[in-house]
């Protein structure tokens, strides 16, 4: 059962069959009583007849190219298939795609890898030598270390802070004062000196 | 196999239900089946909705649809087969055209001109007789909504209640549509 129509549109449903049979049949009779009704179906008639005439006569002619569009939609679907193949083919993948917190972790590690590799290729000259400065300059009985060049550079600086302000001079006071006595505690005694151990290059190379 | 025989020895064509099955289950060469069979229809009514050039582009882009779509699409369910599904999906394309076409209509129209060297058919016109392009004229010259509703009906050939039902307005409407498109067409013809 179709939905209450207007008398125009009850009509072009009984002219495409599409009217319900008990509903055509009602029409009918009306129809046959009311001849300005079945003009109006008349008219209808033509009108759609009309229409279906000239339609046919534009589409009598084939579109050309049939071939070559039907296969360029073809080989559309098929990309389009097997796109999504891949995507589906990919999809687990993204699961390995590493969390936002991640990023910044990653380069701060990065950045204290590169400092490690940095320090690390230093030369450990330098630290021999701010251990031994003192040890070579206040012992009683020096022990042969490294460079001279050190202490002419030592002694340099510290003639600069003297020449600079008393804060500094202070500092640099206190600073030897703490020289001395740890030079004391790292002067080797003669037992030490003959000791292997001390000196063997094992010791040189861990400090 | 596109055709089958029948047990009194005539070849009989394989339904759209059944190549849709075939498509359902990865038969590409069936799916070419059916873009060869609805090629003709399919265009045309996406010819006089859309415009030559246009068209090309929503063929492609309904029968990519209809891969997409393919594992929903149910027979039982359908309203009445296949072919009212496609005519269905197209009519969403051309839709989504309009509405596009709304918004960015300049830009469309600079578009279409560069692709109409590059179409198969450009500069093909189906109409040869003036008659013939005095109606695809008055066609044009329709209402969107009256001309869909009345080329729907003439190339899917679906039922009004179906068309109706497609376009989301009463059946009433539909009808009007097509009434008032058949009379305005009478008149631009004379």
């Amino acid at each position: 059962m179709v939905e209450q129509l207007d008398q125009t549109s009850e009509l072009l449903m009984y002219l495409a069959g599409e009217l319900p049979h008990r509903q055509s049949m009602a029409l009918e009779k009306r129809l046959a009583a009311d001849s300005a009704l079945a003009r109006e179906l008349k008219t209808l008639r033509e009108l759609q007849s009309d229409f279906d005439a000239q339609m046919q006569a534009l589409d009598g002619k084939r579109i050309p190219g049939q071939a070559m569009a039907v296969a360029r939609i073809s080989r559309a679907m098929r990309m389009h298939g097997v796109g999504q193949e891949a995507d589906e083919t990919l999809a687990p993948r993204r699961v390995l795609h590493m969390p936002a917190w991640a990023y910044p972790i990653a380069a701060a590690a990065a950045v204290v890898l590169v400092y490690v590799g940095w320090w690390a290729h230093q030369p450990a000259a330098h630290v021999t030598s701010v251990v031994q400065l003192p040890v070579s300059a206040n012992s009683a009985a020096p022990v042969k270390t490294s460079s001279d060049q050190e202490q002419v550079m030592f002694a340099e600086l510290a003639e600069s802070f003297r020449n600079h302000n008393p804060t500094q001079r202070r500092s640099l006071d206190s600073l030897s004062h703490a020289e001395s006595e740890l030079a004391t505690l790292a002067s080797p005694t003669r037992e030490s000196l003959d000791d292997p151990f001390i000196n063997s290059p094992i010791l040189d190379n861990e400090e | 196999m596109p055709v089958s025989e029948t047990q009194s020895g005539t070849p009989a064509i394989e339904s759209d239900e059944s190549l849709m099955r075939r498509l359902q289950q990865g038969d590409t060469a069936a799916g070419d089946l059916l873009v060869e069979r609805y090629f003709q229809p399919l265009m045309r009514y996406l010819m006089r909705l859309a415009g030559n050039q246009m068209a090309d582009e929503l063929l492609q882009q309904t029968w990519l649809s209809v891969l997409d779509n393919a594992a929903k699409f149910d027979p039982r369910s359908a309203g009445g087969g296949f072919k009212p599904w496609l005519f269905r999906i197209a009519t969403n394309k051309v839709n989504d055209h309009w509405r596009s076409r709304g918004r960015e209509r300049s830009a469309k129209e600079g578009l279409q001109r560069i692709a109409d060297d590059e179409m198969p058919h450009a500069g093909f016109r189906l109409e040869g007789t003036e008659q013939q392009l005095r109606l695809v004229k008055a066609i044009e010259q329709l209402p969107e909504n009256q001309k869909q509703v009345l080329m729907l009906r003439y190339y899917s050939g679906m039922k009004f209640v179906e068309i109706a039902e497609l376009l989301g307005c009463p059946l009433n409407t539909a009808l009007g549509r097509v009434h008032k498109a058949m009379i305005r067409l009478k008149e631009l013809m004379k």
